[in-house]
Parts: structure tokens; sequence; C-alpha cells
């Protein structure tokens, strides 16, 4: 995979935010740089969830942060409503940041420990000089009770209630697109579940566009409508959920759901799908960035890199030897 | 707050209060003025008029002192504002900006840091006159480096914080965020460093002033009074001692509280140490239980911390026994005592520990032990590799040393032996390479690799039970698989027995032979995993295991919710600790604590989930099976069983899937299913709501705003599975109530009977869907395969 291209971009009038050719790079230390995103490309139509799946060091923490311009990418477009984000600077930037939100995953580092919770979840309109006075039906909207709630200070709430105060935080200024950054990966399995639940009905409530990045595949289907699967900074596969889940094409998705216990689907174990470990970012692979632990590659992958191709209605994938979709 | 900062610091704060008093009003203190030379015979002691004697000329020390304080504490305190006030700015400057700010500013400061503080002070001091003003400055000037690097240092750890990321993704601009975000966090550090920062002024003004170099005379200082009273010290002892000791206290009081404050703002962790039994067991009497033969039997253990918030029950009567060639698997969410039940039985517990009952290793009594026998288990019998494999390595010391430390101490193998048994177990745990692995540091692997060496160290001495403690959480799932997988190749190869300590289910599900679910330090169920998951009993396990997203499920399935939070381990519910968030504890739960009852497998509750169909009739609880005769104002809510109609319409091809499922489905719709072996679990039925199509009267939006009942009822149902209709007569004709189907009776476990607007969307019937207003708090209990549910319906009707 490893794949470029932008074939599977929608036009530009039916999506809210559209990123083409994204790349980040990080100084490695010794002038080197690493490139944690290379040329990747998604799109998000209004009310839509993408997922963004991967392990560690894929690039789509790294993705999100560049969507948001903190710090802005290397190279590479995206546009807000048609809005190039990343020619703007400064007080124009600034002015462009209430419309775009995000939630980490760290619940207890996302909050100003110093603060009360009606002060963290008021910045926002205060920073806007708007009226606060939306703090308690955001708060309810969360399920925290704002009597209560709203005066403590966040190391009185639990990860869970945390995350709820950080979705608050972000939903106060009615953004068009909220971008997750593994919202649920450090909570336990039943707050997990709330959380999730309660991004659905925000969804629904708020009208929100949703980008969702986590590692947990299941997870990712459970809450996203399309799935963009990430391997070393490059784009595998993208799909309808149901579709990228039912029938993998590229061999590092399928590897990937080989590797959950009970994955449902009728694959090899996940030790014939996958082998090794990933690659350092600062030496990516030539050609196909995941032929090193491909069972499937052959001399081409590591000459030429697959290009981002249909496989199927809105079923998109960068391999040159794809499993056989039966 | 007074507690923590202990007698002292308030001692150490009086002590200042009162130097800091007595210096401000030295004006209107009754005592003679400190150059009033003859206020007394000269180098008199300690006496009614003069309290700390007179000096060479007559003069009360007492007042010398308090005045000298004048000059100590304003020259301390006012010279750490100085260096605060220009080195805070500059260090928050160069820690928020980072780039060119950063190394800009650093630079001079590490220039000026090589400067030799005191010839400078001297020379400053000696050139531009010796007087308050200038050496304040002078030590004020001479404290920036060290405060900008203190500052920049502190700012750096709350600068990376994702607040301070989020503040600016809200558009908040850097000053504010300097002011708001950053400011208020670094202001504590800061001020417990300025304290210290003043007793070091202290000192350096007395040096200066010993040297006379300080203010001068005739103005009383405490470093020139010492010098003063040098020539007198075989005379007149307290002239040296007297400011001497002032100034000792005054130092020690401002470390004192500098220290205590940082000590608050300092994460500390306990240590392991050896546990400490409870109360000397009775002794002379037998066990109450049998010692079986087995490998691993742990019997009643439990293990109380002591803290001021009252007593922990962390792991409270957990038994179980464990064969050969076995994995055992506890499950539980964090706080659940899972992780402690393991130190519990390795005996590596916090110091404020007490650990009572009983851990036998093939018979022997593990708690018996003294330290130096544990020690021999440790390792050699009983292995362990936690969740963070950079914790667990030394990160100073190559992989070789460590891997064949246990072989040397244990094995007593010498070290050519030790190393190249160290290359056959590094390269048993897959690792490539294993000659050139011995060279490396564990920052040099990635995170898998570490995690397989560590395994490697648990199994050098040959184990007979080796504990992973979420060996595969800090992972990726390709990499967990593997160390998974390899977890198991091992024990299969060397006949030992895992004890696995996970969070996640689905991994349980695949790799354990036994599981253990745990909730607030209680086994509450136990048994075979494919049998606990094809038929959990006690409804936490349930929940937990319908609260898992898997990938089986449709997209944007709603999982069940549990609600409310895991309990106060120091102030338990009564009766079942899970009975709040229970929908089904009744009066009883929350008067008794269940026992751990076998019945099939072990479970603990009194009204437990998936009865088999035989005792169906026999284990009636006293329920009302309808909840309209429920006269609880929080039970207005009618549970509509028709809710969730799995996304056909949307995705064939599950659809396709759940049918085969449904076609393999066992007669009982209470009996869950266990197909394909992982997490198979439901909600009932509820065959007798079915029967109740119509709208329910009592049916009105609740006041909370968290709970939102949905009213609809979806009379268009059957329409919409024709095909259905007839699929389960036999069933269609038993719509007797599900005894244990209980109505839900408080408002917050209301079942979510609204559907997401995917699916309502062929439903035209469906008028009341207002998903926005659905809670999050809201389980939803008809969730998985309600095809069943709409089966017997339909048929019923």
């Amino acid at each position: 995979m490893a794949g470029s291209g932008s074939a599977h971009l929608r036009p530009p009038d039916e999506v809210l935010l559209r990123v083409e050719d994204l790349v980040v790079e990080f100084p490695a230390g010794r002038g080197r740089t690493v490139r944690a995103v290379s040329g990747v490309s998604f799109d998000l139509a209004r009310g839509e969830t993408l997922g963004i799946v991967g392990e560690s060091g894929c690039g789509k923490s790294s993705a999100a942060r560049a969507l948001v311009q903190l710090p802005p990418p290397r190279s590479g477009s995206v546009r807000l409503d048609g809005l190039e984000l990343t020619a703007l600077r400064g007080e124009s930037l600034r002015r462009t940041r209430r419309r775009l939100q995000m939630i980490f995953q760290d619940p207890i580092s996302s909050l100003n420990p110093r603060r009360r919770v009606r002060d963290i979840v008021s910045e926002g309109p205060r920073v806007w000089s708007l009226p606060g006075d939306r703090v308690d039906e955001v708060l309810e909207a969360v399920g925290l009770d704002p009597a209560t709630a709203a005066e403590r200070r966040p190391h009185e709430f639990s990860g869970g209630q945390c995350q709820r105060i950080s979705i608050a935080r972000a939903l106060i200024l009615d953004p068009e697109v909220v971008i997750c950054d593994e919202p649920v990966s450090a909570l336990d399995v039943s707050v997990q579940a709330q959380i999730l639940g309660l991004l659905e009905d925000l969804k629904d409530r708020y009208r929100l566009t949703l980008v969702f990045i986590a590692h947990d595949l299941a997870v990712v289907k459970n809450i996203s409508d399309r799935i963009l699967v990430m391997y070393l900074g490059k784009v595998c596969e993208l799909a309808p959920s149901a579709d990228l889940i039912g029938r993998p094409a590229h061999p590092y998705t399928r590897a990937l759901i080989a590797s959950i216990p009970g994955g449902g689907l009728d694959l090899p174990p996940a030790d014939k799908l996958i082998s090794g470990e990933p690659p350092l970012p600062v030496n990516p692979p030539s050609g196909c960035r995941f032929r090193t632990r491909c069972p499937r590659a052959d001399a081409r992958c590591a000459t030429e890199e697959p290009q981002i191709r249909q496989i199927g209605e809105d079923h998109w994938l960068a391999c040159h030897n794809p499993a056989t979709l039966e | 707050m007074r507690r923590r900062l202990g007698f002292g610091f308030w001692a150490a704060v009086a002590w200042i209060g009162v130097v800091l008093l007595a210096a401000l009003l030295a004006d209107l203190l009754p005592f003679p003025r400190y150059d009033e030379t003859l206020a007394g015979p000269p180098r008199s002691g300690p006496s009614g008029a003069h309290p700390l004697g007179t000096d060479g000329l007559g003069r009360d020390m007492l007042s010398r002192i308090v005045y000298g304080a004048r000059v100590s504490l304003g020259v301390g305190i006012g010279a750490v504002l100085l260096g605060l006030g220009i080195g805070a700015p500059l260090g928050i400057l160069a820690g928020y900006r980072r780039r060119a700010t950063d190394a800009v500013i650093m630079a001079v400061n590490d220039v000026a840091q090589a400067f030799p503080a005191l010839v400078f002070a001297l020379a400053v001091v000696a050139f531009a006159g010796a007087n308050l003003r200038n050496v304040l400055i002078v030590l004020g000037v001479l404290g920036v480096p060290s405060w900008t690097r203190l500052i920049r240092g502190a700012t750096l750890t709350y600068a990376e914080r994702e607040f301070v990321l989020a503040a600016r993704v809200l558009g908040t601009r850097d000053r504010r965020i300097l002011w708001r975000e950053i400011v208020p966090n670094v202001a504590v550090p800061a001020a417990s460093y300025a304290f210290i920062g003043m007793a070091v002024i202290v000192v350096a003004e007395g040096s200066l002033a010993f040297l006379g170099l300080s203010v001068q005379a005739p103005t009383p200082t405490w470093g020139g009074m010492i010098n003063e009273g040098r020539t007198l010290m075989e005379t007149a002892p307290h002239v040296v001692l007297a400011p001497s000791l002032v100034m000792f206290l005054t130092v020690l009081s401002f470390n004192l509280v500098g220290d205590r404050l940082r000590s608050l703002t300092d994460v500390r962790e306990s240590g392991l140490e050896p546990v400490r039994q409870a109360a000397p067991a009775p002794v002379d009497v037998d066990p109450p239980h049998p010692v079986r033969d087995c490998l691993l039997q742990v019997e009643d253990l439990r293990t109380h911390f002591v803290t001021p918030r009252g007593v922990v029950k962390a792991v409270d009567g957990v038994s179980f026994t464990l064969e050969r060639g076995k994995t055992l698997a506890i499950v539980g969410e964090s706080g659940s005592g899972k992780s402690m039940l393991i130190r519990s039985i390795l005996g590596l517990l916090p110091g404020n520990s007490v650990r009572s009952g009983n851990v036998y290793l093939t018979g022997d009594d593990l708690t018996t032990f003294g330290p130096a026998e544990m020690r021999s288990v440790l390792g050699p019998r009983l292995g362990t590799v936690f969740q963070d494999p950079m914790t667990a390595l030394n990160p100073v010391r190559t992989i070789g040393t460590q891997v064949t430390e246990p072989l040397r101490v244990h094995l007593g193998m010498g070290r050519r032996q030790a190393r190249s048994e160290a290359v056959r177990l590094l390269a048993s745990v897959g690792i490539p390479d294993p000659e050139r692995m011995l060279r490396r540091y564990p920052h040099q692997l990635s995170g898998g690799m570490r995690q397989r060496v560590t395994i490697a160290m648990a199994l050098s001495c040959g184990p007979d039970v080796l504990f992973a403690d979420e060996p595969t959480t800090a992972l990726d799932v390709t990499i967990q698989d593997q160390v998974l997988r390899l977890l198991h190749r091992l024990r299969e190869e060397r006949d030992m027995a895992v004890v696995l300590v996970s969070h996640d289910l689905s991994v349980v599900a695949r790799w354990a032979d036994e599981v253990i679910v745990m909730y607030a330090g209680k086994v509450v169920e136990r048994g075979p995993a494919g049998e606990v998951f094809a038929r959990a009993r006690m409804p936490y396990t349930e929940a937990l295991l319908q609260a898992a997203p898997r990938l089986t499920d449709p997209v944007h399935h709603r999982l069940r919710v549990i609600p409310g939070r895991p309990p106060d381990l120091t102030d338990l519910p009564t009766g079942c600790a899970f009975q709040p968030r229970c929908p089904y504890a009744q009066d009883r739960c929350t008067i008794e604590s269940p026992p751990l009852i076998q019945d099939g497998h072990h479970y603990a509750c009194w009204h437990p989930r998936n009865p088999t169909t035989k005792n169906t009739a026999t284990k009636a609880d006293p329920v009302t099976p309808n909840p309209n005769n429920r006269p609880d104002e929080k039970n207005h809510v009618a549970p509509n069983p028709n809710t969730r109609p799995t996304e056909d319409s949307d995705h064939p091809s599950h659809t396709d899937s759940h049918q085969d499922k449904e076609s393999r489905l066992p007669p009982d719709p209470n009996s869950s299913l266990a197909e394909d072996g992982h997490l198979p679990s439901r909600m009932d039925s509820r065959p007798d709501e079915a029967s109740h199509p119509t709208p329910d009267p009592n049916n009105h939006p609740t006041e909370d705003a968290h709970i939102t009942p949905n009213t609809n009822t979806r009379p268009a149902e059957d329409d919409h599975h024709p095909s259905r209709m007839d699929s389960r007569p036999d069933e269609a004709s038993h719509p007797t109530p599900d005894p244990n189907n209980h109505p839900t009776e408080d408002a917050h476990i209301t079942p979510n009977t609204d559907s997401s607007p995917a699916e309502v969307g062929h439903l035209p019937s469906d008028t009341n869907s207002r998903p926005g207003e659905k809670s999050h708090l809201t389980p939803d209990p008809n969730n998985r395969q309600t095809e069943a549910v709409e089966e017997v319906e339909s048929g019923g009707r």
C-alpha cells in the first residue's frame, strides 16, 4: 500500500472537508526529517463520520493535527467548505478555528487541572465574545449535571466524565467538524460504550461531521460511515465501514482484522497475513511501504508505489496484489 | 491540606511569620535601638532586660537581630522577586514559543550561568558600594538564569499538554493561553522553589555580610553580627550563636516550606514492599479449606489498603485453582482489583496494605514465606510480565545483562553459560539475531521486541506459573496477536500455567481456558471461558460483553451502556456491589451480598441471567411482569422490545450473516448463543411486553434531561418483516412472561427504544424518533440479535 493518489476524492462541491496530498514532517534530529504523513488524501461529506485506523506511527494523529493547522502541514491542501486552511496565517486562521474542533485521547491531560469545569467549557464563547449561556445546555447534552459539575475541577471527575467535559468544550462553539483523536482509547469498556453512544447522539443533535481516529478497528467500525486504513503515513484502503470489514482487499487491512480475536471473518490466522514489525518512519521502504511485512509482496512492490484505484462501489485500494475478493 | 503538610510545615511558617512580623514592626517594639551603645553592660549574657544579651559595645542583641532581619529577609525576598520577575517571563516565553526564541534565550542563559557568580557579586558590590539596594540587585540578577531555566522546564511540561492544544484549537490567542492555561500551572512549582531560593539568598547575603560586603555598619546584618562576634567567641559565645541560630532556623524554615509545597505538586508513586500479613493468623487452627493437589490454589485472598479516606478493599475474598497447561484470565475494568490480585498472589504490595488468605503453590503456602523464601520463588517458579515493557527493563543496562542476571542469580550459571542460554531464550521468543540483541539497550527496541525480552526474562528460570498483567495493552494489534500467540506456544512447550490479566474481552475469549470476572475486588463470575461468555449469568458480565464493540456488529450498532460508575472501594454499596448499576436489582440485592454459587459455572448474583430452560419455571423472581402495574413514578417508560431492527436494508451482507445465526438459534429465546465462540450475549426478549403494542399511557417524557424515553411502539413492525411472521410458531404460542424479564425500575436504565436515523428512515410510521435526545446513559438491552425478538413477537400476533 502505502499508496498515493487522490482518485478517491469526491467532487469538491459535495464535501465539507477535503484533504489532498497532505504531507506532515517532523525534525528527527541531526538534520533529518520524518515524514509522519506522506501524501494522504481524504474527504468528508457533511454529516459523515470518517474513521481513520492504523497502528501507532501510521500518522493518523499527525494528520488530525495538520487538519487544524497545529502545526500546519509541510505541503498539501486542507479545504473546509472551499476555504483553503493551509494558506491562512495568524488572525485569519484563528477565525476559522471555531469551525473545527478536536477531542483528545487523554481525558486528564486535556483539561487544565487548575480551572473549574464552567471556565473550561465557557472558554470558547469567551474567546469569541459570545454569550456564555450555553454552558449548562452543553453540559447537559454530554450527560453532566451542570448544577453539581460546573463548579468542580477536573481531578474530581473520572476519565469518562473528563472526556465528556472535553466534548462539551468542543461542542459549545457549534463546530462543523469535530476531530476525535483516539477519544475512547484510554477508557474502560463500559465507559467507552457510553462515549461512543454520546458521540452518535451529539452527531445527530448538532449535525456534526466527525473524523474519528482510533487504533481499534471494532471501535472505528462501530461509529464510522467510511473507514480509511493508514500504514506508515500512507493510505491503504478506503471503503464504507461494513464493506471494509466484510470484504477487506488490502493485505494490511486483512491482517488488522485477523489480529482481532473473534473478528468474525473467515481469514487465515494473523501470523499468516503479516510478519515482523513496522519499519521506522525515518527510513521507510521503497515502493509499497507495507511490502516488508506483506506475504503477497513481489518485485514490483519494491519498485513501484501503488496508486489508489477503485475496486468496488466507493471501495478504494492502493495495492498491486490485493487479496482476491470472493 | 493541613494534615498533608504536617506539623513541621506549620512550625516553619510560624517561624517565618514571627521573624517577618518582628522585622516589619521593629520600630514599634519595646527594646533599645540597634545602635544604642551601652544599653546594658557589654558582653553580658541573656537577662530580663536583654533576652539575648548584649554585644561587645553593649548593644541589645535582640534588637540587632530583629533589625538585621530587615536586611536578610528584605534581600532574600526582594532578590527572589527580582529574579523571578525577569526570569519567569523569559522562561515562559522560551518554553511556550520554542524554536528560535527558545534557542536564543537559552543560549544567553547558558553563558550567564557560566559566569562566576560570587566573584561577580563581590566585584559589583566592591565597586558600586555595599548597600541594601546593590546587594539586592546583584543577588537578584544572579538568580535570573536559574529562574529562567526552572520556569522554562515547568512551562514545557504544560505547553505539551493537550489542554493547551485544545485552547489553541478553540482559537484562544497566545497571550490568553499563557495567562489562563500556563501561568496558573507554573505558579505552584515556582512558588515552592521561591522559598528554597529565599533560603539560598539569605545564606548568600549572610556570606557577603560576613565578608563586610553587604549593608554597612551601623545597620546590623546577621552575617555582620557573626563576623563582629567572632573575636568574642571565648568570652561571650552568645554574640555569635544568637544570630547564627536565627539564621539557621530561618533558612531551615524557608527550605522546609518550599520542600513541602513542592511535594504537593509532585506525583510520587509508592514503592512495592513485601506485604504485611493481617493480624497474626489464627494459630494452630487448620485451614478451613482443603489444600488441593493442584499447581496454584488461592483461598479467600484479601488485600486491604489503609488510606486516610478509609479502608480500600482492593481484593476481597478471591479463591481459585489453576492447573498446569491452562490459561486463567482475570477480566474487569480499572479499579476492579485484577492487577492487585496478581500482586497479592506474588506478595508485591505497597506498604500500606494488609493481606490475608492463602496462596498455595503446589501445596506450599506462599503467605507464610519470608522475604528470602519469596525471592527464591519469584523468578524460578513464578514469572511475571507487566504491561509496560519499558518500565520493566532498566534503561541503562544492556538486554544481555538483564536477561542473564536471573540465570546467574537463581540458577548459578557462569557468565558464558548464561550468555548462551540467553541467546537460546531470546530466539525462543522470536527475536531475530539474538546475539546482537544482547548488546542493545531497551530504548533501541520496539515495544513488541521489548515485550518479547521481558517474556524471555520471565521464562528464564522456567517458572511454573507465568503472570501476565495486561501484557499487550501497550502494543499494536498486529503485535498483540504475535505476543499472545507466543505466550500460548510457550505455555504448551513448557507445560506451565498462565494467569492473564486483561481488560480486553475478545483477547480473553480467544486465549483463556478459564476466566474470572472481577468487580469491586470480588469475583462475580468464574468458569470455563467459552461457557462464561456464551451464557453469562452475572448481569455485570453480560453488560460488559454487550458494551464491547465487535467487528461482527453492524455499523452504528448501539452498545450496551452500563449506567453510573464503578463504586468507591472505600464505601461500597450494601449488598451486591453492582446493584446500584444493575437493571435487574431487586430489594434483596441491596441487602444481602450474593455468594459465589455454582450452577453450571460459578457466579455471584441473586437474579442471574440466561437461565437454562429447565429452571426457567422454578427460578421465578418476585417480579412484576408488566411495567404498567408498578406505581413507581420512575417507571413510566414502556420498554419496547421492537427497537433496533438490525440494519437489514442498509447492509444486506450483515443481514445474511445474522440470519445464518438465527437459523442456528436454540429454540429458547433466553439462551444466548455461542456459535462463533466469542462474546455472544444478549438481553432477553420480553415477549410479555410484545403483546402490548399499544403506546403506554404512562409514557410521558421525563423532566430529567438525561433520560428521554422514546415512546414509539412501532405498530408497523409486523408489516416490515412479513416473511418472519410464521417463522417460529412454536415459540410464538408461548408468549408467557419471562420470569427474568424484569421491567426496568429505574429511570436511568430505561431501555433504549428508538433507533438510529438510518434505520428509521424506511419506517414512516415511526413518528417519534428523536435520536438527538437519546440518552447516552440509556442502555439498550434489546440491541443484539433482535431478530429473535421480532420473530417471537410477530409470530405471536
